[in-house]
């Protein structure tokens, strides 16, 4: 990735003793992040190894809700009361990435008339606070929606801003002394006479030996990959969803079918846009993210259903994620596979010190750090609890996130050219902050820190000003290669929805790209990198 | 309301039509739904500046041959590109907004300062030759977001030109193109301002360029005066969209067009088009209203303007006259490139004369198709917007006046 061997970020003096244990996490997900903060509270020295930037994979790649766990209370009771008691522990803990919009369960005729009433006994049995609301009301405060309400049920959903999630847990890891390392892959494990001994990892500025008592190998889809490292194996099942982004917020709150967990059921409002989504099917490869273009039909056909003018609203885009699921051996084929999580410990399997994690939720990623925290400490002996829940994070309390809260910011400033982002409402300040305290220097990295280019224009108008706001402070940067890097990811998930005004929108940025700043869209860059996220 | 001939859209394409048929005593109404891409277009005339693997082209002419025979300017030919520019040159000095004509295409400086083929150059456009050697002022306006000072420093020194970025202050409060352009129209002191301008700039520069803002109706003058109080030479660099020099020339279009009598409708939508009585071509619009003309040249533009839609389902419909439509499909493309492709080459295909299939035997005899509407070009990949804007209005609009001829004649 160009312009980024700055983001490698190393706070220090370490407070750590000579003896305190070592682990090393692989994997900077929300779940890397939420267990390198619960063994850092709990006395570890821990380094964070992430391959590409923080919250790149799966974290980022879903329809962006925190769960009530109504969506599973029916067909996995014990997983949504997990969700529910996690909902509650994620908004506490950080209320700036949460907006608490609610969440609605309809029942369209479609929809078998029997499971409503398995739904509320599910949400009971799964303390999930569950209201049934008269259909009529319903279809007037969310007019967008299909008129043909049957049942209508209201759950304590919520919406999280993934990226600032992860970079909140990531901060509070390296304020209390510990050590992430973005863009650098695993290598390698060694072990030893039956025990982890270190982590071989390589970066742009070449190859370091990470020594570790403990490795947990939370690299969500890419875990098999990661086990393999260690002569060892998982039994994950990939599922590629994709998901279609519309423009603007069409409902108030997320909407699902009151149907069992399936596809294409749920559209979530997430800052200024919603998500419609997912499809999904099982593949092989962690890193397939492509969308073909069947599944925008498909998803287009059954956004239909909950809102019938689906088709005449601007799409921005759209893009997959891979859902690693715990698969047990001989599992039956028919039988879905349960969310929650589960954890090997490869110390059975003769390798102490090695954990592996997966499956889960973005919602649990607290409790699955608590569960593997106890385990890797009941491995060593240790007596430690955990204190995830009580320690609030470094960078304090702040208001729950609430849509366009820049915007009243600027408004109340009357800065109106201040944006640098218009469509986010992103300003020079945000931007120079990244720019100049943390080392980010390349529009991707930026983008998911500020959500800049992610509005109408698909970065078209800030992108350059962006650029030139790096040149300032680093005379090294390429703004040329970034730029159309930037330009060509934003491309890669926008050509899917190229109908409608998105479909001038992206002639608009090819006049602003080519026939402004003259930049060339040639066949290697066009092909280089192959992440289209949100 | 009846007239000989009516145009549909605003863009360069139906502007040159609009002209070339009330230069020829014919009555002329533009219906446009009050938008044009000359909005976005930088300075000066591209004409071809790339072809296929990101060649760059120096003589634009002899690189026609090297284009897909479907393309606009291989239906046209090379000869009859030649006579549009020629004529179109005429034009733009009759407009007040000069162009000089160079041999070969000239380098003209992006907003990233890197190098844009263009065909002809305004007066004050800046080229890689006008600074070549010169030590250059890159002068920002304080708080304006659209002209990315940085960017063009470090584009101009991959070409080895040195540069210093002048922040200075904005001459009005409202720092966006089109308000920075009417300000500098309208300033009392402009003198005053030039030369606390020329404070700030340091001895060693030897040329300063601008965004490409100083004016909308006054900028030779602005820009004169700033190179006699400043003693150097200045030019402009294109900004982001709205481009200024766009909305120069779209002015002076709209302000020649109404002297020579021709009546410019916006806020137009057509809906409906039929063929009447006498071959007549009737237009309804969304409001209702009717259009009668002998002949109609289409210049809706393309996807961006609102000429071509495409759906959800990635079909591409001509919304005016419902005519068949060339396309690969958008959705399914598996690049950026691809996608891109797809939205520019879709559009129209026509017959030698710019005429469009009716059905599926025979051509329309009184309806040309021009610009953005056609199929088969792509001005961002090629860097032909005005070319072929140039030589499809000029050439449509001389169709169409063989066929008024002849019905006069009937």
């Amino acid at each position: 990735m160009p312009g980024c061997e700055n983001a490698k970020r190393r706070f220090g003096p370490t407070p750590f003793k000579k003896n305190d244990p070592l682990a090393v996490v692989i994997g900077g997900g929300a779940t890397g992040c939420g267990v390198a903060r619960d063994l850092i509270l709990r006395g570890f020295k821990v380094t964070l190894v992430e391959h590409d930037d923080l919250g790149s994979g799966t974290s980022s790649r879903f329809h962006g809700m925190l769960q009530s766990g109504a969506r599973y209370a029916v067909t996995d009771t014990g997983f949504a009361a997990e969700c529910m008691r996690e909902r509650l522990n994620i908004a506490n803990l950080a209320p700036q990435a949460v907006e608490t919009c609610g969440g609605l369960f309809i029942s369209l005729p479609d929809d078998p008339p029997e499971f409503a009433d398995q739904f509320v006994s599910g949400c009971q049995n799964a303390r999930i606070p569950i209201e049934e609301i008269d259909p009529a009301q319903v279809m007037s405060e969310e007019p967008e929606i299909s008129r043909q309400v049957l049942r209508a049920f209201s759950v304590p959903d919520a919406t999280v801003q993934s990226w600032r999630l992860v970079n909140l847990l990531a901060d509070d890891v390296l304020a209390r002394g510990g050590e992430i390392l973005t863009r650098h892959r695993a290598i390698g494990i060694d072990v030893s006479t039956g025990r982890v001994r270190a982590v071989v990892v390589e970066g742009k500025g070449g190859k370091r030996h990470l020594p570790a008592d403990i490795v947990v190998n939370a690299a969500g889809p890419w875990s098999a990959q990661v086990a393999d490292l260690a002569g060892e194996k998982t039994n994950l099942e990939l599922g590629k969803g994709s998901i279609l982004v519309f423009s603007h917020r069409m409902v108030a709150k997320a909407i699902n079918r009151c149907r069992p967990p399936t596809s294409h059921d749920i559209i979530v409002p997430t800052g200024t846009i919603s998500l419609f989504g997912t499809t999904s099917e099982v593949v092989n490869d962690p890193s397939t993210t492509q969308v073909r273009p069947e599944e925008i039909q498909e998803l287009l056909d059954n956004a239909e259903i909950l809102l019938p003018n689906a088709r005449s609203y601007r799409a921005f885009r759209a893009w997959a994620g891979v859902r690693p699921l715990y698969k047990p051996d001989n599992w039956p084929s028919d039988k879905p596979l349960s969310r929650r999580h589960s954890i090997v410990n490869h110390g059975d399997r003769g390798i102490d010190g090695f954990f592996t994690i997966c499956g889960g939720s973005l919602t649990t990623h607290r409790s699955m750090a608590e569960d593997i925290g106890d385990q890797i400490c009941t491995s060593l002996g240790l007596e430690v609890p955990c204190t995830t829940t009580t320690t609030p994070l470094s960078s304090g309390m702040k208001p729950l996130w609430r849509p366009a809260q820049n915007f009243h910011r600027i408004e109340h400033d009357k800065q109106f050219l201040a944006p640098v982002c218009e469509c986010e409402s992103v300003t020079h300040q945000d931007i120079t902050h990244q720019i100049e305290n943390c080392s980010i220097r390349c529009l991707h990295d930026l983008r998911r820190r500020l959500r800049i280019g992610f509005g109408p224009c698909q970065g078209t108008f800030c992108a350059n000003r962006v650029a030139a706001m790096i040149l300032r402070n680093d005379s090294q940067y390429d703004a040329v290669e970034d730029l159309e890097a930037f330009w060509c990811e934003r491309l890669k998930g926008s050509k899917h929805t190229a109908w409608g005004q998105q479909a001038r929108q992206i002639l608009l940025s090819d006049i602003v790209y080519r026939e402004t700043l003259g930049l060339r869209l040639d066949d290697s860059s066009a092909l280089s990198g192959n992440s289209h996220e949100e | 309301m009846k007239s000989d001939a009516i145009v549909i859209g605003a863009e360069l394409d139906g502007l040159i039509a609009a002209m070339r048929l009330a230069e020829n005593g014919h009555s002329v109404q533009v219906l446009s739904n009050g938008m044009s891409s000359l909005n976005y277009a930088p300075d000066g005339i591209q004409v071809l500046g790339h072809i296929a693997n990101g060649i760059v082209i120096s003589d634009p002419f002899d690189a026609i041959s090297s284009l897909d025979s479907s393309h606009p300017y291989r239906i046209l030919g090379a000869d009859q590109l030649k006579q549009a520019l020629e004529w179109y040159v005429d034009v733009r000095k009759r407009l007040g907004l000069p162009v000089v004509v160079d041999s070969n295409n000239q380098q003209a400086i992006s907003a990233a300062g890197l190098p844009l083929p263009v065909y002809a150059t305004t007066e004050h456009q800046a080229t890689f030759d006008k600074v070549h050697g010169k030590i250059t002022a890159i002068i920002r306006f304080a708080g304006h977001r659209d002209s990315p000072g940085e960017l063009l420093a470090n584009g101009l020194a991959r070409q080895s030109i040195q540069s210093v970025i002048v922040e200075f202050d904005s001459p009005g409060s409202v720092v966006e193109n089109a308000a920075l352009a009417k300000t500098f129209d309208t300033m009392d002191a402009l003198e005053h301002y030039f030369e606390c301008l020329r404070k700030e700039i340091p001895e060693q520069i030897q040329a300063v360029v601008f965004p490409a803002v100083m004016g909308l109706k006054n900028h030779q003058s602005v820009l004169s005066t700033a190179e006699r109080v400043l003693g150097l030479p200045c030019f402009e660099i294109p900004t982001l969209p709205l481009s200024v020099p766009g909305m120069r020339l779209e002015q002076g279009f709209r302000k020649n067009l109404k002297e020579a009598g021709v009546v410019l409708q916006t806020g137009v939508y057509p809906t409906a088009c039929s063929i009447g009585v006498d071959d007549r071509i009737n237009v309804t619009d969304e409001s209702g209203r009717n259009h009668q003309a002998s002949v109609v040249v289409l210049s809706s533009g393309g996807v961006l303007m609102g000429g071509l839609d495409v759906d959800s389902r990635g079909r591409v419909q001509e919304t005016a006259f419902e005519l068949d439509v060339y396309q690969t499909a958008p959705l399914t493309a598996n690049g950026p490139n691809e996608v891109l492709d797809a939205l520019h080459n879709t559009g129209v295909d026509t017959d030698y004369a710019l005429r469009p299939k009716m059905n599926s035997t025979g051509y329309f005899k009184n309806l040309f198709v021009t610009g953005h509407t056609l199929a088969h070009w792509n001005p961002s990949k090629e860097g032909s917007a005005n070319g072929v804007c140039i030589a499809t209005g000029w050439a449509a609009a001389g169709n169409a006046l063989m066929y008024l001829e002849e019905r006069n004649a009937a």
